[in-house]
């Protein structure tokens, strides 16, 4: 058994231990009892339909996700309200009615299957059950208590809107429908989790959107068997087939801007519930160094930054792998007065060029990750920490030439300068692979470094779309339009390798 | 990712580099930067002299080898050198002595084309009638590097451009081409802005070393060789003083100058080579009491202008003839210019052919700027469409002197 295959052999098989239909029984106030009631925030109640005692009906619903309020007033009122039941009699009756609005609701559902009924109970309905009947009524009561719309946290706006996506599904899927009113805008529900029944909403544009994306898409969403859907992780790696890679193949965006420009270039997206994010697909590699202000700037300023984007993606990954490749190899490459100056800032230094390169490299990813997650001011005081004892006093006490500092700092700082955190990440590691590249064999291990990951990112596809496009695969794109933005009245097609059925975006 | 392993290591470790390369890596801070090498020839042997630029306390550190081969003599150097690596990679300048290049300049150049410790952009310079070594020592004394010299003086040279300063790569291509070419020559010099008591050497520019057949063979004087860097195209600027006969001078600041070249072809090969020069500049300054409005004085400057600058073109091409050599480069820019005709009519040797074709050259001098009220753009079109131009010319026959072919006529008389 070699070692690659040691891993794949011990892949689980077979089908998940949770049966698709986990309440097979009828409907019955005691089914669902035995179900939920072992919780305690599960409530019931039994209540006599406009008063009347022979016309009884199970009030369920779970504490906490319904609104207390919004059940007395729009559910409990109406159906305890003897003049509305005058004419009456019998179970069946009063069920029909007050499905067909005797007691106002928006949201009205009969269920018929507990599977179905257990659902919206925990989705925050409350149910009314008709043990005579094996049905149940289910309304939608759901508790106001969510995040509100919010600025993003990650994808920063100066010019942009200022909302971002929240984990309520529903609030998503408005602020979608907010920027784009196209009624041809369609948003197709699954429910994706055995335990977790996330309702994960697959969006795109009839007539626009390649309708191979979205049947691709959606047949692999329905291959998602899984426990829980919790982490966007969850849905990345099962929707896309090629996990092998560090670089990200769908953009996840917390921006209901991105993601609506997304859409309307003909991508197709996904909405889940419980994550702030939206994902778009395909993506490809260009598409992680724009940001939707690219479309508020004056477009020589974002082709500008563009062109500064892709440059710093190069000084990021490649500068300190350079600085030790030149330093250690190839002395002659460097300009006289500048290897003067770093000969000069390493006399006292004791540790060699690579360690203290490698050295300060391990040391930025930890002061990164150590900031990342911690409460803003201590992020702030750790950072400055970091940056005083690791940069100014290290470089006083002369255990680290200011130049490897500077280089250091020079890589980190480009790579926050790409918009995508995936991407950014990915670059992190590519960073380092190089480093150990030039390490062994110089300028040739950073070079064979550089074409080996070309070779990578050129047989990457995201949904049969070639990840180098434009700079590589078929049609006609031409590299340039993925640097260069050329102003709005030119941009009249869309992305032709994102095969929109609609072409053009304006007259 | 088996695939992608395996290819990484192949490369890695097939790629030609072995442990004995992964050994030789020093870390930089041992390393010893020498910016100017010398190398004279005596008896048969190779002496080097190596310099560093001026360290951080003010020393230069200047550390001499001798061997029969420039390669041993400084791989010597190296191995004797105990505290830090003698690296020559970045050596900006080659100080080629006068008994070393009179010898065989070529094999000098021999260890800079052939080997990797130096590279060919390293500028290249003759000391003449002295020694590459001492020229070191003696501009090294006093905390100041002969690389500090030498790069001030790289940049001066281009203010009157009197010289033009080649490099290693550059001369050893002309010399493998036609065995002939022009290297600046140096020579060392008391400064005198030092202290009452002391004396300090700096290094100046006397023209222009010439090399045929690989060996030096002369020099040129400074005039000569302000001509010689117009011809090969490295004119910069200029400052010229033009007396006005009334004893007050007028400074014209030339800012440009192209030579041109192109050829006649005959049944015998290359006739004729056509060189028009054209200069342009400005009036700096005017210490005479001329009237500058007077288009007749801007014409007079501009004639006497271009009379000064055939002269010196003149000299250059008359030393170009008189070494029998190509050291202007005149069958380069012909080749250039017709590549196929040149490549059928040179038959035989270059030199042999170029003794016997006649060379017309053209010089133009126009001065734009008066910085007063000037010549209107308007008069500056109907002169030029009248052919009112300043355009002297001169002849050098094919028997080997120069004969001027149109005498450069009087104002007066070419305006009319």
């Amino acid at each position: 058994m070699g070692i690659f295959d040691m891993f794949r052999k011990k892949k689980n098989g077979g089908a998940h231990p949770l049966p698709e239909t986990r309440f097979p029984d009828g409907i019955s106030f005691e089914y669902v009892r035995q179900i939920l009631g072992r919780s305690d925030d599960f409530n019931s109640k039994l209540i006599f339909l406009g008063g009347d005692e022979r016309i009884k009906a199970y009030l369920c619903y779970i504490d906490g996700i319904v609104s207390g309020e919004s059940i007395a007033r729009d559910v409990l009122r109406p159906a305890t309200d003897p003049e509305r039941f005058r004419d009456i009699g019998t179970t069946s009756e009063a069920a029909e009615w007050i499905f067909h609005g005797t007691v106002f609701n928006a949201n009205v559902q009969k269920r018929d299957k507990a599977d179905e009924l257990i659902d919206d109970i925990l989705s925050g309905f409350c149910a009314l059950i008709f043990d005579d009947l094996g049905i149940a009524l289910t309304f939608e009561t759901k508790t106001d208590d969510k995040r509100s719309v919010e600025q993003p946290a990650m994808e920063k706006s100066v010019k942009g809107s200022k909302d971002s996506f929240n984990e309520t599904y529903r609030v998503n899927t408005s602020l979608l429908r907010r920027k784009l009113r196209d009624p041809a805008l369609r948003i197709e529900e699954q429910k994706v989790g055995r335990r977790s029944l996330s309702r994960v909403g697959i969006i795109y544009v009839d007539g626009l959107t390649d309708p191979e994306f979205v049947a691709e898409l959606r047949r692999r969403v329905e291959n998602i068997d899984v426990d829980a859907v919790l982490s966007s992780g969850n849905i990345e790696e099962y929707v896309l087939r090629q996990r092998k890679t560090l670089f990200p193949q769908m953009i996840m965006t917390e921006r209901p801007d991105k993601f609506a420009i997304g859409i309307m270039e003909g991508r197709a997206g996904l909405l889940v519930d419980g994550l702030p994010l939206g994902f778009l697909m395909p993506a490809n590699f260009s598409d992680f160094f724009r940001v939707p202000e690219d479309n508020s700037m004056h477009y020589i300023v974002a082709s500008m930054l563009t062109v500064l984007r892709y440059i710093a993606l190069l000084i990021s990954v490649f500068l300190p792998a350079a600085y030790i490749a030149v330093t250690m190899y190839q002395p002659q490459m460097m300009p006289t007065k500048l290897m003067l100056s770093i000969i000069e800032s390493r006399q006292t230094v004791p540790f060699s060029t690579a360690a203290e390169v490698l050295g300060m490299l391990i040391v930025f990813e930890l002061l990164q990750e150590a900031g990342l997650r911690l409460p803003q001011t201590v992020g702030d005081t750790v950072s400055i920490i970091g940056g005083l004892v690791v940069g100014q006093s290290a470089v006083e006490a002369k255990v680290i030439s200011p130049v490897v500092v500077i280089i250091v700092a020079m890589a980190g700082i480009t790579g926050f300068t790409v918009p995508n955190h995936d991407m950014a990440s990915a670059l992190r590691v590519c960073r380092i692979a190089a480093v150990l590249l030039a390490l062994v064999s110089g300028l040739y291990g950073m070079l064979f470094g550089s074409a080996l990951l070309m070779y990578h990112l050129c047989t990457l596809e995201s949904f049969g779309v070639a990840y180098m496009q434009p700079f590589a695969g078929e049609g006609d794109a031409h590299p340039w339009q993925a640097v260069i933005k050329p102003p709005l009245k030119a941009r009249k097609r869309r992305k032709e390798f994102l095969r929109p059925m609609d072409e053009r975006n304006q007259k | 990712m088996k695939r992608i392993l395996l290819l990484t290591l192949a490369c890695l470790l097939l790629g030609g580099c072995s442990s004995k390369g992964y050994r030789q890596i020093r870390e930089i801070e041992s390393f010893e930067i020498v910016q100017t090498v010398g190398v004279d020839y005596e008896d048969g042997m190779y002496t080097v002299t190596a310099a560093t630029g001026t360290g951080p306390e003010g020393q230069v550190s200047v550390l001499t080898s001798e061997s029969v081969t420039l390669a041993r003599a400084i791989q010597q150097m190296q191995n004797y050198s105990t505290k830090k690596y003698i690296f020559f990679g970045h050596a900006a300048n080659y100080l080629v002595g006068e008994a070393a290049a009179e010898n065989d300049l070529s094999a000098c150049l021999e260890y800079v084309e052939r080997g990797f410790n130096m590279r060919l952009d390293t500028n290249i310079f003759i000391v003449k009638g002295g020694k590459a070594g001492d020229a070191i020592t003696k501009a090294s004394e006093g905390g100041e590097s002969v690389d500090d010299h030498l790069q001030a003086l790289e940049k001066d040279v281009q203010i009157l451009s009197e010289n033009h300063i080649f490099d290693c790569g550059d001369i050893a291509e002309e010399i493998a081409a036609d065995g002939g070419a022009v290297v600046t020559a140096i020579s060392l010099w008391n400064n005198e802005n030092v202290p009452v008591g002391e004396t300090k050497k700096g290094i100046q520019v006397v023209g222009y070393a010439v090399i045929v057949g690989g060996r030096l063979t002369g020099y040129a004087d400074v005039e000569t060789s302000r001509g010689i860097t117009l011809l090969m195209n490295h004119f910069v600027t200029d400052m010229e003083e033009i007396p006005d006969g009334m004893g007050g001078y007028a400074a014209v600041e030339l800012v440009s100058g192209k030579a041109k070249y192109d050829a006649e072809f005959g049944g015998s090969g290359i006739e004729k080579i056509k060189i028009d020069v054209k200069l342009r500049g400005n009036i700096a300054e005017m210490e005479s009491p001329v009237d500058i409005y007077d288009e007749q004085v801007i014409w007079e400057l501009e004639r006497v202008l271009a009379k000064k600058e055939l002269e010196r073109i003149v000299n250059a091409l008359e030393l170009s003839r008189r070494l029998d050599a190509d050291i202007l480069e005149l069958g380069r820019e012909v080749n250039m210019k017709h590549p196929v005709k040149f490549s059928r009519a040179r038959e035989g040797e270059w030199i042999e052919q170029l003794a016997g074709t006649e060379i017309e050259v053209s010089v133009k001098v126009s001065v734009d700027r008066t910085y007063e009220l000037g010549i209107s753009p308007a008069e500056k079109e109907v002169r030029e469409s009248e052919g009112r131009e300043n355009n002297v010319q001169a002849v050098c026959g094919g028997g080997g002197g120069v004969h001027i072919f149109a005498d450069i006529p009087p104002a007066a008389e070419k305006r009319t």
